[in-house]
C-alpha cells in the first residue's frame, strides 16, 4: 500500500494520480504526510507541468477531451476525498475508455460529473453575486469567499465585462487575488488586508442601489424562502442590498 | 425630490414587469459585455431575480388604465429621470456589478411621440457617450411613430410592447386608451424589421444588429375573465406569427379599487405559475396547446402541474420504457426534464439503465416511478388509475415543490 503525497497544486496532483493509478492500494494525501503504517510508505510526488500535460493527453484520447476538463474542474471543488475520486476516475477512463463519461449512472462517474457542476454552479452564481467597490484611485475592489476554488473561472468573465477599469477580485478565503491593472490580469496571493478607502462617490451609489432593491419587490408576492433558494445566506455578506442598517 | 426618493417611485412604479432576461446577446467592445445566458445578479424579496435597473423614465402618465398603478387618476407621488441620470445610473450600478443592463419603460407623457424620444435620448446616451455595451430592453410605447419605433431596435438588445389584455374587449374596458391594433401595429413592426436584420447579417456581418436578443411582451392574469386556453392560444400565436422570445405572465396585484375589476383576496400566483409551465411545454418539450387545455377543460389544474394532468389523461401511453423511448418521449413523462432526457440518452449508450440508476441522472423518481419502466421492471401503483396517482402525488408532495422557482429567471431552466 503506497502514499503519494502532492504539493497542492494541480500538477501535482495529476502526476500524484499518474503515479498512483497503477498501484490498487494507493491512496493521495496533500502535503502533511500520513500517519506511517507498517506497511505503507510515503512516496512524494514531484509537480510537472510537462508530466502532467501529457497524463491528461493519454486520459484525453483514452477516453475523450471530458475528462481531462472534469479534472481540472474537480481540482477546483471543495469536497470530500477528492483525490481519491479522482484517482478512481482516472483508472475507469483506462479500463472503461471511450464509454466513461457516458457512464452517469456509475457512481464514480456521477460524482466526478456532479462536482464539477457544482463548481461551475457556483461560479457562475459569483459572476452574478459579485459587488465591486470603487476605491479612492477609481480602481475596483471586490472580496469573496466562495465554496470552491472558482476565481480561476471568473476571472476571465471580468475581464471582458470590465476590460477598461483597474479592478480586483479577492478571495479572502484563499487568500488569492485575482489583479487587472492596464489591461493585465494575474492571479496573486494576496492576505486578508483591508482595502484602501473608498471613493467619494461609493456610499451614494450603495444607497441608490439599498432603494433601488428595496422598491422593486411586490409587497404582496413576498416570499423570503424563495428569494433564499436563490441567494443562499453565506454570499449575502458580500452583497450591501443585504447589509442590516 | 433627490434623486434616491425618485428611484424608489420609479422603481416601484416598474415593478410589475415581469421580464427580467438579460440573455440573447453577446454585445462586447466597450464597457460591458454580455453574456448569452444571461446573468441574474441579486434576487428581490418577493424571489424575482434581479437582473436589469428596472425603471421608469416617469410615472406620470396620460392614460387611465384601470389595473395600472401609475393611471392618471391615482393619487401617487410623481417623478422623472433624465435622461443623463437614467444613463449614469445604469453605468455607475453596472461597474460594480449590481446589473447586466437597463430595463427602461415609461408612463406616457405630452404623447407618444414625445415620451419615445426622451427614452431613445436616454438609451442613445447610454451608448455613444457611456460606450456602454451591456444589456438594454427597452419598452416601445404604443402610437409612437414608425420612425421612433425604427429607432429602439438599434440601441436595445431586446424590445418589447406589453399586450396587458388577452382580448380587445377587456382592453377596451380596461384601458380605454388602448386598443388591440395599437398594440399589435408596433408589434409586427418590430417583429419585421428584427428578422430583415437577421437575414442581412447572415450575408453581411459587419451590419447593425437590430434587437439581436428579441421582442416579448407580457400580459395580466386575473383582472379579466379570460380562461387559460385563451391566453395560451394567444401566446402560441405571438411565437409562432410574431417570433416573440417570451410571453410573460404577469398575476393581477389589485393596486387601485375600482368596479370594474375583480375583488381578489390576493394576486392568483398558482394560476401565473403554471401558465409559466404550460408555456415552457409548448417552448421545449413539443407539447400543442390542444393537448393541455380544451373547451371541455379551459383552465390549467392548480393541484397538479400540466404535465403531470397531461399524463394522466393519456395513461395508456404509459408506464413508458427509459431504456427504449426516443427523447420526445421522454421529455413527455412527469419528473423527466430536458437534462435528465439528454443525460438518459447518453447513459444508455454505456448500458442498460434501471429504476435505481434514473434518479443518479436527475430524474425525479417521486413523480416519475409511475410512469416508466425501467428492463422491464414497474414499481408504480398495481392498479393503475389516475385517481389513484392523484392520491399518492398529493401525499408525497413536500410543501417546497408549492412553487418551483420558473419565475423571471434569467437562464431557461426549469425542469418540469
Amino acid at each position: 500500500m503506497g502514499a503519494y503525497v502532492y504539493d497542492g497544486s494541480f500538477d501535482g496532483l495529476i502526476c500524484a494520480v499518474k503515479a498512483a493509478a497503477g498501484d490498487p492500494a494507493a491512496e493521495i494525501t496533500r502535503t502533511s504526510p500520513p500517519q506511517e503504517g507498517l506497511f505503507s510508505r510515503a512516496v512524494e510526488v514531484e509537480a510537472s507541468q510537462q508530466e502532467s500535460s501529457a497524463f491528461l493527453r493519454q486520459l484525453d484520447s483514452l477516453s475523450d477531451v471530458e475528462t481531462p476538463e472534469k479534472m481540472k474542474l474537480c481540482f477546483l471543488w471543495n469536497g470530500p476525498e477528492k483525490e481519491s475520486l479522482l484517482l478512481a476516475y482516472a483508472r475507469m477512463a483506462f479500463s472503461r475508455g471511450k464509454e466513461l463519461n457516458n457512464m452517469l449512472a456509475d457512481p464514480v462517474v456521477a460524482r466526478v460529473h456532479k462536482a464539477a457542476a457544482a463548481v461551475l454552479r457556483e461560479a457562475h452564481r459569483l459572476k452574478g453575486f459579485l459587488r465591486f467597490s470603487e476605491l479612492q484611485d477609481r480602481t475596483l475592489y471586490a472580496k469573496m469567499e466562495p465554496d470552491h476554488n472558482v476565481l480561476p473561472l471568473i476571472a476571465g468573465h471580468f475581464k471582458r465585462r470590465m476590460a477598461s477599469s483597474d479592478w480586483v477580485i479577492h478571495d479572502t478565503a484563499r487568500n488569492l487575488a485575482a489583479l487587472y491593472f492596464g489591461g493585465r490580469l494575474r492571479v496573486a496571493e494576496l492576505d486578508k488586508t483591508q482595502p484602501p478607502p473608498f471613493s467619494d462617490g461609493e456610499k451614494e451609489a450603495v444607497g441608490l442601489w439599498r432603494a433601488f432593491f428595496n422598491a422593486v419587490a411586490i409587497k404582496e408576492r413576498t416570499n423570503p424562502r424563495l428569494q433564499q433558494g436563490f441567494v443562499p445566506l453565506k454570499y449575502r455578506s458580500n452583497m450591501p442590498e443585504f447589509d442590516k442598517d | 425630490m433627490d434623486l434616491e426618493q425618485r428611484i424608489e417611485i420609479l422603481s416601484a412604479g416598474a415593478k410589475y414587469d415581469a421580464s427580467c432576461a438579460s440573455s440573447g446577446s453577446d454585445r462586447a467592445g466597450g464597457h460591458g459585455a454580455n453574456v448569452a445566458s444571461g446573468i441574474c445578479h441579486t434576487w428581490a424579496a418577493d424571489g424575482r431575480c434581479i437582473s436589469l435597473l428596472k425603471i421608469l423614465m416617469t410615472n406620470a402618465c396620460v392614460y387611465d388604465c384601470a389595473y395600472c398603478v401609475n393611471r392618471s387618476s391615482a393619487d401617487t407621488p410623481r417623478a422623472a429621470l433624465t435622461p443623463d441620470e437614467i444613463a449614469s445610473l445604469t453605468f455607475e450600478f453596472y461597474r460594480r456589478n449590481y446589473i447586466e443592463g437597463l430595463f427602461l419603460s415609461s408612463g406616457v407623457v405630452v404623447s407618444p411621440d414625445r415620451t419615445m424620444e426622451l427614452m431613445l435620448e436616454a438609451v442613445r446616451k447610454l451608448r455613444q457617450e457611456k460606450r456602454f455595451t451591456g444589456y438594454i430592453h427597452m419598452k416601445v410605447i404604443p402610437g409612437a411613430s414608425r420612425e421612433l419605433i425604427d429607432q429602439a431596435g438599434l440601441y436595445a438588445d431586446r424590445v418589447s410592447v406589453n399586450i396587458e389584455l388577452p382580448t380587445s374587449g377587456s382592453l377596451a374596458l380596461l384601458a380605454p386608451g388602448k386598443t388591440k391594433e395599437g398594440i399589435l401595429r408596433p408589434m409586427s413592426r418590430l417583429a419585421e424589421k428584427i428578422s430583415a436584420s437577421r437575414d442581412e447579417r447572415r450575408t453581411i456581418k459587419s451590419s447593425p444588429a437590430y434587437a439581436p436578443a428579441g421582442q416579448s411582451t407580457q400580459l395580466i392574469v386575473g383582472a379579466t375573465p379570460e380562461t387559460d386556453l385563451q391566453i395560451m392560444r394567444l401566446s402560441d400565436a405571438l411565437y409562432k406569427k410574431m417570433s416573440l422570445k417570451r410571453v410573460y405572465y404577469s398575476a393581477f396585484v389589485p393596486v387601485s379599487p375600482d368596479n370594474r375589476l375583480p375583488a381578489l383576496l390576493e394576486p392568483p400566483l398558482k394560476r401565473e405559475h403554471r401558465l409559466y409551465q404550460a408555456d415552457w411545454l409548448l417552448r421545449f418539450y413539443g407539447f400543442s396547446v390542444d393537448e393541455l387545455l380544451n373547451e371541455k377543460c379551459p383552465c390549467l389544474d392548480l393541484t397538479f402541474d400540466p404535465k403531470t394532468m397531461w399524463a394522466l389523461n393519456n395513461l395508456e401511453k404509459f408506464p413508458l420504457e427509459v431504456n427504449a423511448a426516443d427523447y420526445s418521449e421522454l421529455l413527455r413523462v412527469p419528473g423527466i426534464g430536458v437534462v435528465s432526457a439528454k443525460k438518459i440518452l447518453r447513459a444508455r449508450r454505456a448500458g442498460r439503465l434501471s429504476l435505481e440508476d434514473l434518479g443518479r441522472l436527475g430524474v425525479v423518481m417521486k413523480r416519475a416511478v409511475y410512469f416508466v419502466t425501467a428492463g422491464g421492471k414497474y414499481n408504480g401503483l398495481k392498479r393503475d388509475s389516475a385517481e389513484a396517482i392523484k392520491v399518492r402525488l398529493l401525499e408525497k408532495k413536500e410543501p417546497a415543490a408549492q412553487q418551483l422557482p420558473l419565475f423571471g429567471t434569467a437562464a431557461a431552466q426549469g425542469e418540469l
